[in-house]
């Protein structure tokens, strides 16, 4: 490597060769690319593969496919491999905005906590950044909820608001990936061929017998099909949930892209937003947060899970399906019409689960206090640990 | 000696296009690259954008057989690397029997008896070979964690024969369309390519180069349609395939340009939209909108 030269606009000749190479991998590392030892030895192989003087832009095509190792990495490589060789040819951007108030739109938001974002480390969103909220809200909060809404305490330990574009949703994919490894696997009826298995496959194996003239038999094992729990979630939007419903969303966008998952968002009325979820596409945000829009009082969780569950286009109830209801029970409907239509989903043999962002299940909503011994499982999910906590008792 | 590199560049490239491939210059890189250093290369990208015909081009470029193995679940080495032929060597031990002669287990389990699969005929080539695993990401993970053998040592275990080295290494390609989540071992294997769909131009390209008869402005104006409407909000949205059918349905009906009204197109659209909900999606103020 010492022999290497480099042509004009190539990598800086101080910086070579494999101390460098080994620390830009360190940087890669850094940040966030999965970069290893062997890598170092891999680009020093391109390197001397290449001939020696190439330019920098031959180098970074020439790396990228070596150190990448997904969609996230493809696309973050340029500006890294910039920053790293070239970072006096980096040039910093600010931003300006007419408004001095935060909005409680998603989009706006999002860009809030990116514009942030690319700003650098040193002006990341402080701890607790939570969505606006207004004067109105913080006056009403000051009072005691007389049916049982979530009092608005911040919901966030961390920064999750730069946790919504694909790219981004690292920790919350954390959670997600985890639940679906721990989440058991339910025995459908159907079968599948597997050396694994425990029941002979008697069809295959007699045609196995005809294959030999009758002198012998291959065994064929079957085992039966097993499929991850459709999971369907239940989102309410409603004023009392503001605080909270932006975070559920990133959380049901996370799981949206690794499970089976259906997410319906509803405060007086309800709209699926499952497709919306698993879209890369930036123009998602608007329509979620057309679909959200308003944060309307007055929610109707009863009639809500009605329609989800038992009126056209309704979500299949069985007993693979895991019902996960994300609300402080706050609800306008009969206080019995909760209890009737949770009698309803148990009675297809579907299980509910509640994650609630309110202190305790006991503070909650009368409706609520009569419906308790149909939820299976109550999780507290006021913060990111806490969810992150609940999540892991999932059985 | 970047010229050196240049040179081998762009010769991939041409060679790709004589077999009606456009390949940009990293895509070239990357093909260079895993000739060169005889790794694997997984190509991730949405259906339709070219991943598996870079495969066949790539084949033709290097004058070697294409192997191709289709993933799906459930698939096992049985399918994909060998299988005893258990009919033949019943047959052997009977006539052996008859001949009164005693059967050794070594001879029956042998290359003659052995059924060669895609990944093993790969690794057997005599003239080397392009082997091609299409939809990785279909197949369960067991398979996955199986094939971690055979792309980093190019070496097959078959307990009965020991280990079966590769004389000439295969180029061995990998496609998925990200289904589910490769393993970091698999990835860490292989050199990683994502194929994004063309620009404008590049689309141009490529549809001339596929439908050579079209007029040269109607090429141009579908493929600005094409990608134009893959912008839009879509389930599923249209891959070079798609363009290419829906050029060719835009010349059976005649067109020499695209017409300004979006009733005469919306019946060919069906070779571009190809789910429901997207098919309402696109209503005729988008169209309008799109042929504008």
């Amino acid at each position: 490597m010492s022999t290497t030269t480099y042509s004009n606009d190539s990598l800086p000749e101080s910086l070579l060769p494999s101390e460098r190479i080994t620390e830009f991998c360190r940087y890669l590392r850094e940040s966030g690319m999965q970069t290893t030892t062997h890598d170092v030895e891999l680009l020093t192989e391109v390197l001397i593969l290449a001939g020696g003087a190439v330019s920098a832009k031959r180098v970074e095509s020439l790396w990228r496919p070596v150190v990448c190792r997904s969609l996230k990495e493809w696309r973050a490589w340029s500006e890294l491999f910039q920053l790293f060789w070239f970072p006096h040819k980096t040039k910093g951007t600010v931003k300006v905005t007419g408004s001095t108030r935060r909005s409680r739109h998603l989009r706006e938001m999002i860009e809030r906590s990116q514009s942030m974002t690319e700003s650098g480390p040193g002006s990341a969103p402080v701890v607790g950044d939570a969505p606006a909220v207004s004067d109105e809200m913080q006056e009403q909060d000051q009072q005691p909820k007389s049916a049982g809404g979530a009092s608005v305490v911040d919901p966030l330990d961390r920064d999750y608001e730069s946790q919504w574009m694909p790219a981004d949703l690292t920790l919350l994919e954390r959670i997600a990936r985890s639940v679906r490894t721990q989440l058991l696997t339910v025995p459908t009826r159907r079968w599948r061929m597997s050396d694994r298995g425990r029941t002979l496959d008697l069809r295959k194996t007699s045609q196995s017998m005809i294959r030999l003239a009758g002198d012998g038999l291959i065994p064929h094992w079957r085992a039966h099909r097993r499929e991850t729990p459709q999971i369907v979630m239940v989102i309410d939007v409603s004023r009392s949930m503001e605080s909270y419903a932006a975070f559920y969303l990133r959380l049901a966008r996370a799981f949206a892209r690794l499970l089976p998952v259906r997410v319906f968002v509803f405060h007086v009325r309800y709209a699926e937003i499952s497709e919306f979820l698993r879209r890369d596409n930036p123009q998602i945000q608007e329509k979620i947060d057309a679909v959200t829009a308003g944060f309307q009082g007055g929610t109707k969780i009863a009639s809500s899970l009605k329609s989800i569950c038992f009126d056209d286009k309704a979500v299949s109830l069985n007993r693979r399906t895991r019902v996960w209801v994300f609300s402080d029970g706050y609800d306008t409907d009969e206080p019995t019409a909760l209890r009737d239509v949770l009698k309803r989903i148990r009675g297809r043999g579907a299980t509910i689960e509640w994650f609630y962002p309110n202190k305790t299940v006991v503070g909650m909503s009368r409706c609520v206090r009569l419906a308790h011994d149909l939820v299976k499982n109550w999780y507290s999910a006021g913060n990111l640990s806490e969810i992150d906590l609940s999540l892991r008792q999932l059985r | 000696m970047d010229n050196q590199l240049q040179v081998a560049l762009q010769s991939i490239r041409t060679k790709l296009f004589q077999f009606d491939y456009l390949c940009d210059e990293q895509l070239a890189s990357s093909v260079h690259l895993a000739i060169e250093l005889k790794r694997p290369l997984l190509l991730e990208g949405d259906a339709g954008v070219g991943k598996t015909a870079l495969a066949q081009a790539l084949a033709g470029m290097v004058g070697r057989p294409l192997i191709r193995l289709q993933c799906f679940e459930g698939l096992d080495h049985h399918d994909a690397v060998y299988e005893w032929n258990y009919g033949r060597q019943l047959t052997e031990i009977r006539l052996a029997e008859a001949a009164s002669q005693r059967v050794d287990s070594s001879s029956i389990y042998s290359k003659e008896f052995l059924i060669q699969k895609p990944i093993l005929k790969a690794l057997q080539e005599s003239t080397g070979a392009v082997l091609l695993i299409d939809e990785i990401d279909r197949s369960d993970e067991a398979f996955e964690a199986y094939l971690l053998e055979a792309l980093s040592d190019y070496q097959v275990s078959i307990p009965e024969l020991g280990t079966v080295r590769s004389e000439i290494i295969p180029i061995v390609v990998l496609t998925s369309n990200g289904t589910r989540d490769l393993s970091d071992a698999l990835r860490r294997r292989c050199l990683y390519h994502y194929i994004e769909y063309p620009d404008v131009s590049r689309e141009a390209d490529i549809l001339r180069l596929k439908v050579p008869d079209a007029n040269r402005r109607l090429i141009e104006q579908a493929a600005q349609f094409v990608s134009t409407l893959r912008k839009e909000d879509l389930e599923k949205k249209p891959g070079i395939a798609e363009s290419i059918d829906w050029l060719k349905a835009l010349m059976l009906c005649g067109f020499q340009s695209m017409p300004d009204d979006p009733h005469l197109i919306r019946g060919s659209l069906s070779c571009l939209i190809k789910t429901a909900r997207d098919r309402v999606d696109v209503n005729d103020d988008i169209l309008q909108r799109l042929l504008a």
